[in-house]
């Protein structure tokens, strides 16, 4: 039940009585809290709506990296309950990954970072053999690297097999692939 | 009974002028296609998509191996991109990484296999303004969608050799989705392969992924598509093995001639479970997956998000 209001205080779904409620239940839960203004800037950065502050990707990259890395399907059974909880969550912090740290391609296929909220949601990590033989396993990292984020891997997958088959607006045909192989890196040691 | 002929003779012949203009507008359209792919040229673009910014170098040739072309990041790590024909090169220095990808055969204008004009059904085509653009004259030309399941499109085109030199992308409120925009350009310069040659010191030490498919023929898929948004049709249809060792990865490809939609179904591996992930925005691309029958379906391309959800929802198996 307290969950339960606090998520839906989160979302932004309960009443002004049951928000003032759950407020009044964390008085002193300042990490709750926390929680939760992260959870609206990233609502927020999903919506499009500019409240991206300069410390929003550190925030991010902190929450990631406080979670503990799952790397066994079988034990993320009780992460991935609580990760449902806020199932726009995983996503908010994928989106954060690109728009701030995401070299996707690069990051997809070096092996780096893992993110334990998408794993949780993921098919299980697969190795990927390079065609020297070399075998890197791209979840398989113990910890996070802030600056990379290979838990985008999946859809970076996606964007590069989309950009090689687009072949509608008459622009040279590498052009297309800029928008895989941009880096945010830069721009969001700027923000 | 006179006035009123005035009136439909003044009609038809504003109707014809507006016929006109659009066949002049298409027709720049396919002059830019055809410019892109036989010129010489070599310039320095920025890509803009939101808050984003990028610097890349782009460098065309063409001789009697056909076509090569080389995209070169400016900003951030090195990443280079290289193609010849429809092979595409992807070399990621920083991470040693090579990814092998196959360009499209179906370019604009050959999407629309000789009736360019039926861009119109989907867009309002017409003639912009003659402008400066890379220190060129340009024509501009503007496709204003008829729905809101495409972005609205705005080029301008070197108004002497017809290569685009400027692209944007446009939302219903007019807002930039993402732009392409030369800052410097030179055109018609000689072949010079050392300009289209790979920089990126690639060794055995890399890894070299090939994601290149196989085309399938539609009679096999064992899926329908029953809500594509009108206009679009499928434009390919091939096998990815997207990880190795994964789950053949089927991907459509669909597009109204100018905006792209892709569909990949992938069986979801026994004993992993999946909710349904819903919707994302990556810079100019929107993303919606979902779960159908045990397997993940992911839908994305650079088409407002309701398209993407449209196609999405539409996604079934065939019964047997």
């Amino acid at each position: 039940m307290l969950n339960e209001q606090l998520s839906a205080w989160c979302d932004g779904e309960s009443s002004d009585h049951e928000g003032a409620s759950s407020q009044a239940f964390f008085p002193g839960s300042a990490e709750q809290r926390a929680d939760c203004e992260l959870a609206w800037l990233i609502g927020d950065a999903l919506r499009g709506e500019p409240a991206l502050s300069e410390d929003f990707t550190s925030k991010v990259m902190q929450a990631l990296a406080a979670e503990p890395v799952v790397l066994v399907p079988a034990a993320m059974a009780s992460h991935r309950k609580k990760v449902l909880k806020h199932p726009w969550m995983a996503m908010a912090a994928a989106v954060s990954g690109v728009l701030v740290a995401g070299w996707m391609v690069a990051s997809m296929w070096s092996g780096g970072a893992a993110n334990p909220a998408l794993l949780a949601r993921a098919p299980a990590p697969v190795p990927v053999v390079a065609a020297s033989g070399a075998e890197w396993v791209a979840s398989a990292q113990p910890a996070l690297a802030p600056a990379k984020t290979s838990s985008l891997a999946p859809d970076a997958t996606y964007l590069m097999a989309h950009q090689a088959s687009s072949g509608g607006a008459p622009i040279a045909d590498v052009a297309h692939f800029i928008r895989t192989v941009s880096d945010d890196d830069q721009q969001g040691a700027g923000r | 009974m006179k006035l009123l002929r005035c009136v439909a003779v003044a009609l038809v012949l504003s109707g014809l002028s507006s016929l006109a203009v659009a066949e002049d507008a298409v027709a720049w359209l396919q002059r830019m296609s055809q410019a892109a792919r036989n010129l010489n040229y070599s310039g320095v673009f920025v890509y803009q998509s939101g808050k984003r910014s990028e610097l890349s170098r782009i460098t065309h040739f063409v001789d009697a191996n056909g076509e090569h072309e080389r995209l070169e990041a400016l900003d951030g790590p090195p990443r280079e991109v290289l193609r010849n024909n429809d092979e595409v090169q992807c070399f990621f220095p920083a991470d040693k990484v090579m990814v092998l990808e196959r360009a499209s055969k179906d370019r604009f204008p050959g999407t629309l296999s000789g009736k360019a004009s039926v861009l119109g059904d989907y867009y309002n085509v017409r003639l912009g303004p003659v402008v400066r653009v890379a220190g060129r004259d340009a024509q501009m030309v503007i496709l204003e969608p008829r729905d809101d399941m495409r972005y609205g499109h705005q080029f301008w085109a070197d108004l002497t050799t017809g290569l685009l030199l400027k692209a944007r992308m446009v939302d219903d409120a007019g807002q930039v989705v993402e732009q392409f925009s030369f800052s410097e350009i030179a055109q018609g310069i000689p072949f010079d392969h050392e300009r289209i040659k790979v920089h990126a010191n690639a060794g055995a030490d890399w890894q070299v992924l090939d994601a290149r498919g196989n085309e399938l023929r539609p009679g096999d898929l064992a899926w329908l598509m029953r809500s594509l948004p009108i206009g679009y049709r499928m434009v390919s249809l091939t096998r990815r093995l997207l990880r190795k060792d994964g789950p053949d990865t089927l991907h459509l490809m669909f597009s109204d001639g100018l905006a792209n939609v892709s569909v990949f179904i992938e069986p979801i591996p026994p004993g992993a479970k999946l909710g349904d992930v819903g919707s994302a925005k990556v810079g100019s691309t929107s993303i919606y997956r979902k779960v159908v029958n045990e397997h993940l379906i992911t839908v994305l391309g650079e088409v407002p998000a309701a398209a993407i959800r449209r196609v999405a929802d539409g996604v079934e198996t065939k019964k047997k």
